[in-house]
């Protein structure tokens, strides 16, 4: 499976659907969020909102990765968890993957924000670096035109790295 | 009267109401919550919910989004209930046809009538000219 791995906190929304699946010509969607996948309310409204022709897996951490690993070679699908943390966990049960897309991790009380769509806690501090450790390019970029930016860069600029 | 609170992306839900009040005066008990790309969700979550208790005169509340699948619509969705109807794809006709009815239409019907002015809004010139020779 071509697999687009993707932060964003609002999950599936108008710069994933309309954005990044018309970029990557994707025709799945994999969500792996514990909470949604909790809650079949949230799950429904993100089921309907995708165009025809877009497949959505909605599921936990560990029953995502499961789903990933017994994908078919040929399918594009991009890969959505809401914070790093849950990237790390799946990383942790076997996820593999070079690049992630840092989309969005934004600002709520408590945290620190660093640029426009990145704000961070000392849990997400650490699970990026986690990631960082592992040889994982992670780059902040929040639609397909916009140039992509290291977050290890910004971890720099900010006296984090 | 059936309350209005209007999400949109960035500011278009508060100019919508502007645009609106410019043509049926000034409009009571709406609200407009605006999705920056810095709003995280749980923030927009507790403001719709706020604006939602703002504009309540205990006869139903619309919620108006500007586009099905972005995350107006999303966050939106999940207030959906017995006296909460959300109605996604905004425009001026969905405005006026709303301040013009919300007194006298209960919440289900509203909605029904909004869709409709709201999609027969929508046409080509060209094509509208044809038909009418």
């Amino acid at each position: 499976m071509a697999l687009f791995v993707r932060i964003d906190d609002r999950l599936i929304h108008g710069q994933v659907v309309e954005g990044w699946v018309q970029y990557l010509k994707a025709t799945r969607i994999l969500v792996a969020d514990d909470r949604v996948a909790a809650n079949a309310l949230q799950r429904s409204i993100m089921e309907i909102a995708v165009p025809q022709g877009l497949t959505v897996t909605i599921g936990g951490i560990e029953d995502i990765c499961g789903q990933v690993r017994a994908a078919g070679e040929n399918e594009r699908a991009i890969l959505l968890f809401s914070n790093p943390t849950d990237v790390l966990r799946a990383l942790k049960s076997g996820l593999l993957c070079q690049s992630i897309n840092l989309g969005g991790m934004r600002y709520i009380p408590g945290k620190r924000k660093l640029r426009e769509v990145l704000s961070v806690d000392d849990a997400d501090i650490a699970s990026l670096r986690a990631i960082l450790a592992r040889g994982i390019t992670v780059c902040i970029q929040s639609v397909p035109n916009e140039k992509p930016l290291q977050l290890t860069k910004v971890f720099e600029a900010c006296s984090l790295s | 009267m059936v309350g209005l609170v209007v999400v949109c992306h960035e500011d278009m839900g508060v100019e919508l109401v502007k645009a609106a009040e410019m043509i049926v005066g000034k409009i009571a008990a709406v609200a407009t919550v605006s999705v920056k790309q810095d709003s995280a969700p749980e923030m927009l979550r507790a403001e719709i919910e706020g604006a939602i208790k703002k504009v309540d005169g205990k006869k139903g509340v619309m919620l108006f989004t500007d586009m099905f699948g972005g995350t107006p619509s999303n966050i939106a969705l999940a207030f959906l209930g017995d006296t909460v109807e959300v109605v996604t794809g905004v425009n001026l006709s969905m405005m006026i046809k709303f301040a013009n009815h919300r007194d006298e239409k209960p919440l289900a019907e509203l909605a029904r009538l909004v869709q409709e002015a709201a999609q027969k809004s929508v046409v080509i010139a060209s094509q509208m000219l044809k038909g009418k020779k």
